[in-house]
């Protein structure tokens, strides 16, 4: 990495080309890196694939049968030989095939992709329209009778395991009520209920934070002077305290895309969502790595894509962001 | 004055937070019970039971004192990762913002791979590397939140850095370090103190997401998260298991919390709330700018109140058009379920194990034995449940001579795609089978097919007196062999039914083969439903989309049969679940020791608990299904459950815990510890070690378990984790045969007898055998094998499981093969 160093002091003055070239220099350093924790993953793992094909046919393997097989898949090569050949297929978009079933691994990821983008995009969605209004609302009356309500359903939803609180939602939205099928569909009915199980949690989350940002914004002086010139309550709440609240937002938004697209996974796999996450669980009990080390690859990518996004938004918002603090 | 009540409220919810965690850190220490001990006939006794003030769980350990010393290990652990985090992230933080520049620049990028980086999969990756353990799961959980410490950190030390009083200390000659120590960290403690109050309830709900994906601390651990993780399927029928480990999670949380707002009010860092702080995502920290002096309203905020104004509406339609589109179509499908009743017969089946198919090539992988449970393929033999062999696509099989089976081919076959089945054609397909899955000469080592007409005949390379049944075997499924199939995709069968949609891991679809010689196939439809998490087939079966369910686990037979709504469907198979010592080790080397874990597992609750009656136990070596198994004729060495007995037969060989630490000495000293690596993929064996630990604990041999999510199959992964004792599952002989497990796993050089048993006398006996046509002499054998593998206690069959299912009471004509070889079959039907 040391050789890909930048100094920051003078090329902050280079301008645009410069900081646009700096950055892609370090998302390029960022994800590299990324591969190479996906590699030493699959190469660190106790069953390699010259086992699992034996396994896989039902064959207790000779040890002169495995020696045979690692080298024909090339698994007796040093690391760092293994690791550049695998690293220039990568690039090729050649993420080898599962070990399962021989599939392409891009090829599933890419299918899968968009279901889990979908439900990402549902259930941030859900939690900004829960979270924005009822956080804004918790600052406004803080103490309130809403805020310690809010509060404290907060807590319950932080102390409720992502698997559980999908559990009760088909207990008893399913089984009781009978309004949803268990067994997602891949459409907008079957995309509820996982929502639901996503949203829930991060909302708990968000509504805490979104209250505290408000809160800030509320206490500060700009609030004392539109007060002082009339404006109305409804107006300073939503114009000025919320659009000055946007970019804190955006930025939480940015944090919980990992863990939002990390939750995928075991929501999917339990509403059977057809998207990476619950292929990536099937991958890991299966001890597929190529499957997964695709799937973290397309995970660290997505998340560097969609902070990038959030930054250039944040700009949008508030243009004197990026345009050097100091 | 303000100052003052809320420095109150902090010392109030800081003393409420030390003594809870004091009085959780001292509960082990003074409760003189143990939480890990098992009372099986007691397994989900009600809360209130007489000895259960909580209940109790699936092996009958109390929940609430589980749950008493679990918070200790909760709370302990989600500190222990928290302080971690902090210290590391910190010490991260601090550096990349103090020393800024380059070493900024890695730093920042070091921190973004791990944030990118998915947290299971790294979690995956140390477990793999470090192997399952209570300390590599906090590694797993610190190696993701130590990012969110150093953002933090690395945001505020840049920020204040910039600050009056750092800028005169450099003017004033402080040294970087000084400035650091000095100047940074106190100022930057308070928001990261408070984050770190709020991290501990996420911590534990990180624990129990790794708990859910098998990635928890190893078993036995009364973690919280764990706890509910484990018991989840419980939640119907014994909802306190999740309740009171969820209750004293959802308190701990909410003390931290609390405290954590008290600290934010008392050290007044809400300007550093924690979103505003962590999100230095801009690779300089440039949101930063505004840190400890506030930005300034301004009057262009007016301009942009329309793009925020149609970006909140636009959030708040799409949520509102969700939700209502969901209701609407979901509505109308649940309608579909009932419709399909009237216009077509459709049978829904679901299943976590059995449906999985990998591709529709009989000769990929086992994906021949799915095709033939599914009702695809035939083969050209058919084993009957008593293990007899009937004829199915032939009508009969000749023993020419020694080496030589013919068979007659019914004339009247064709596959789906049209075409006759000849001997030509099965010789096509038997000779790519051979071809492509190194399997089939594993099971029979074939020199010749020759075909004439309708007659195959099928030379050996050596004298196979089972080759009728071996032949039963799915990985000989006939199917259509020829230039233009894509067998992956679609392969043509003659089974009762064809695959008209198959997504893998998803579902099967199935229409009835029109062509069908034996019969008109009773249903419209027929789909195939794989299933990752039990809970939810569970809950599928409650809402009516599904009819029946394949080999579920216990929690589905008390959630679903108890109450009367569904049937269970089962019959006894040849599977086996044993233990299997590692007799290159010393320890379970002696006879005594193997002797007294036979007497400590409890066969008769394991089955009738543990498995509720879905298990038979068993005390001798094959299933009493087959006609050489059972105990009848053998003289069986340890016949009952018995701690008395084991701790009988440990005394008289001379073990005795000679340095009174409660664990018993070889006589030359060696403690006995036996160290088990099971696989956690069976609710089964898990809930079978936690009973087993706990009674070997009683009579002083000590069991470390090692939980693995993979099954020790093959010598390389069994020599790698080298236990000393293991648990499997095999069906032992689904074609009948008994010298299939015995040659596999009972013989000196068996290919599977990775625990290096060996007896001359076995091998020599099982050698004849492999050689004898008469079907009294082999049982004769079979029983001498039985008797001297029973002797030596290197294998303990302790159950026999069963071929089951749980189906609504219209679900008519499904296979319940001891072989577990078929499913569907030409009478499978629904009555509506």
């Amino acid at each position: 990495m040391a050789e890909a160093r930048v100094k920051p002091k003078s090329a902050s003055k280079t301008g645009a080309a410069g900081s646009l070239a700096r950055r892609v220099l370090g998302v390029l350093i960022v994800v590299v890196g990324v591969t190479f924790l996906a590699f030493l993953l699959s190469y660190l793992s106790p069953t390699d694939a010259a086992t699992r094909y034996f396994t896989d046919h039902g064959i207790s393997p000779s040890p002169e049968q495995l020696v045979a097989k690692r080298h024909e898949l090339g698994l007796d090569r040093p690391f760092l030989e293994q690791y550049a050949s695998w690293i220039i297929a990568v690039f090729q978009g050649d993420l080898g095939e599962s070990m399962r079933n021989g599939r392409s691994v891009s090829g599933s990821l890419m299918s899968c992709m968009p279901f889990t983008l979908a439900l990402t995009a549902t259930s941030l969605a859900l939690t900004l329209a829960i979270s924005i209004p009822l956080g804004l609302a918790c600052a406004y009356r803080k103490d309130g009778i809403l805020d310690n309500i809010v509060r404290a359903v907060t807590y319950l939803f932080c102390s409720l395991p992502t698997f559980f609180v999908a559990l009760l939602l088909l207990y008893f939205l399913s089984v009781q009520l009978h309004l949803f099928p268990v067994r997602s569909t891949p459409d907008l009915a079957g995309i509820v209920l996982p929502t639901l199980s996503m949203g829930l949690p991060l909302s708990a989350w968000y509504v805490r934070q979104v209250r505290t940002v408000a809160l800030e914004q509320l206490d500060a002086p700009y609030v004392d002077g539109l007060r002082s010139r009339g404006i109305s309550e409804r107006r300073i709440l939503f114009a000025h305290v919320l659009r000055n609240s946007l970019v804190p937002i955006l930025a939480l938004v940015g944090i919980s895309v990992g863990s939002l697209l990390g939750g995928t996974a075991i929501v999917e796999s339990i509403f059977n969502w057809p998207g990476v996450g619950n292929l990536s669980v099937a991958a890991i009990g299966a001890r597929d790595y190529p499957v997964v080390q695709g799937y973290a690859l397309l995970m660290a990518l997505v998340y560097l894509v969609v902070n990038w996004g959030i930054g250039l938004l944040q700009r949008v918002v508030d243009p004197r962001i990026g345009k050097g603090g100091a | 004055m303000r100052k003052t009540r809320e420095n109150t409220k902090l010392i109030i919810w800081a003393v409420i937070a030390a003594v809870f965690s004091a009085v959780l850190a001292v509960i082990p220490l003074l409760v003189p019970f143990d939480p890990n001990a098992t009372d099986l006939p007691h397994a989900y006794c009600a809360p209130g039971t007489e000895g259960f003030l909580l209940g109790s769980d699936s092996v009958g350990r109390d929940v609430l004192l589980r749950t008493l010393f679990g918070g200790s290990e909760s709370v302990l652990m989600a500190f222990a990762i928290v302080a971690a985090a902090f210290v590391l992230g910190t010490v991260v933080g601090l550096i990349a913002g103090l020393a800024g520049g380059a070493v900024d620049a890695a730093l920042d990028k070091l921190i973004t791979m791990f944030q990118a980086f998915p947290a299971f999969v790294l979690a995956i990756a140390i477990a793999a590397i470090l192997g399952q353990g209570i300390v590599n799961m906090i590694i797993a959980v610190v190696a993701v939140k130590w990012t969110e410490f150093a953002r933090l950190a690395r945001s505020l030390a840049l920020s204040l850095k910039e600050s009056e009083c750092v800028k005169a200390a450099r003017v004033c000659g402080a040294g970087i370090v000084a400035i650091g120590r000095k100047y940074l960290l106190p100022n930057m403690l308070s928001p990261l103190v408070v984050m770190a109050a709020l991290s501990i309830g996420d911590a534990v709900l990180t624990m129990a997401g790794m708990s859910f994906l098998g990635l928890g601390p190893g078993r036995p651990t009364n973690e919280w998260g764990a706890m509910m993780s484990e018991q989840r399927s419980a939640f119907q029928f014994a909802p306190w298991c999740i309740l009171v480990p969820g209750v004293a999670l959802f308190t701990a949380v909410t003390i931290f919390n609390l405290l954590g707002d008290a600290l934010r009010d008392a050290l007044d860092v809400r300007s550093q709330s924690v979103v505003g702080a962590i999100t230095g995502n801009g690779s300089d920290g440039d949101l930063q700018e505004g840190g400890p002096e506030r930005r300034k309203g301004t009057m262009g905020n007016y301009k942009r109140k329309g793009i925020l104004a149609t970006a909140m509406a636009g959030c708040l339609a799409a949520a509102l058009a969700l939700g209502g589109c969901g209701g609407a179509a979901t509505s109308s499908s649940a309608a579909d379920a009932g419709d399909s009743a009237g216009g077509e017969k459709v049978l829904n089946a679901g299943s976590t194990a059995y449906f999985y198919a990998e591709s529709m090539d009989p000769a990929n992988s086992w994906d021949g034995w799915e095709m033939q449970y599914y009702g695809i393929t035939e083969n050209l033999l058919k084993l009957a449940d008593d293990f007899t062999v009937q004829p199915w696509l032939a009508t009969s099989c000749e023993n020419v001579d020694e080496l030589t089976w013919k068979l007659e081919l019914r004339d009247d076959v064709t596959f789906t795609n049209g075409e006759k089945m000849t001997g030509d054609a099965v010789k096509a397909c038997l000779e790519r089978t051979y071809k492509v899955q190194p399997r089939a000469a594993e099971t029979l080592a074939i020199d010749s097919i020759e075909a004439d007409g309708q007659t195959v005949t099928i030379k050996t390379k050596q004298a196979v007196p089972s080759f009728e049944n071996v032949i039963c075997d799915p990985v000989f499924s006939i199917y259509y062999v020829g230039d233009d199939i894509d067998y992956a995709a679609d392969t043509p069968c003659t089974g009762p039914y064809k695959m008209s949609e198959y997504v893998f891991e998803d579902h099967t679809t199935l229409v009835p083969n029109e062509n069908y010689w034996g019969g008109t196939p009773k249903l419209d439809k027929i789909v195939l439903n794989t299933f990752f998490d039990t809970d939810s087939q569970i809950l599928a079966m409650q809402n009516g989309e599904l009819d029946i369910l394949a080999m579920p686990g216990a929690s589905a037979y008390k959630t679903l049969v108890d109450n009367g709504d569904f049937v269970k469907l089962s019959n006894t198979s040849t599977r086996a679940d044993f233990v299997r010592f590692n007799m290159k080790h010393k320890v379970v080397a002696d006879p005594a020791v193997r002797k007294a874990v036979s007497y400590c597992i409890d066969r008769e609750n394991y089955a009738d608990v543990i498995n509720l009656g879905t298990e038979v136990p068993s005390y001798g070596v094959y299933s009493a299904q087959l006609p050489y198994g059972g105990t009848e004729g053998l003289s069986v060495t340890v016949d009952k459950f018995s701690t008395d007995e084991a701790a009988k037969v440990l005394d008289e060989a001379g073990i005795v815990d000679t340095d009174n630490d409660g664990t018993r000495e070889l006589p030359d000293g060696t403690p006995v510890v036996i160290k088990l690596v099971n696989c956690s993929t069976y609710e089964r064996f898990v809930n079978l070690v936690d009973d087993l630990q706990s009674k070997l604990a009683s009579v002083g041999i000590k069991l470390d378990v090692v939980s693995v999510d993979y099954w020790l199959q093959d010598t390389e992964t069994y020599e790698k984790d080298d236990p000393d004792m293991t648990i499997d599952s095999y069906g032992m002989a689904p074609t009948g045969d008994a010298d299939y497990f015995a040659s596999m796993c009972f013989t000196s050089k068996g290919s599977s007898n990775f625990g290096k048993y060996s007896n001359e006398e076995v091998d020599a006996l099982v050698k004849e055998l492999e050689a004898t046509f008469d079907s009294e002499k082999r049982d004769e054998i079979t029983k001498q094998i039985s008797q001297k593998v029973l002797d030596d206690n290197a294998y303990i069959f302790f159950s026999n499981s069963q071929t089951s299912y749980i189906a609504s009471p219209n679900v008519k004509g499904v296979a319940i093969a001891p072989s577990e070889y078929y499913f569907i079959t030409v009478d499978t039907d629904i009555e509506r």
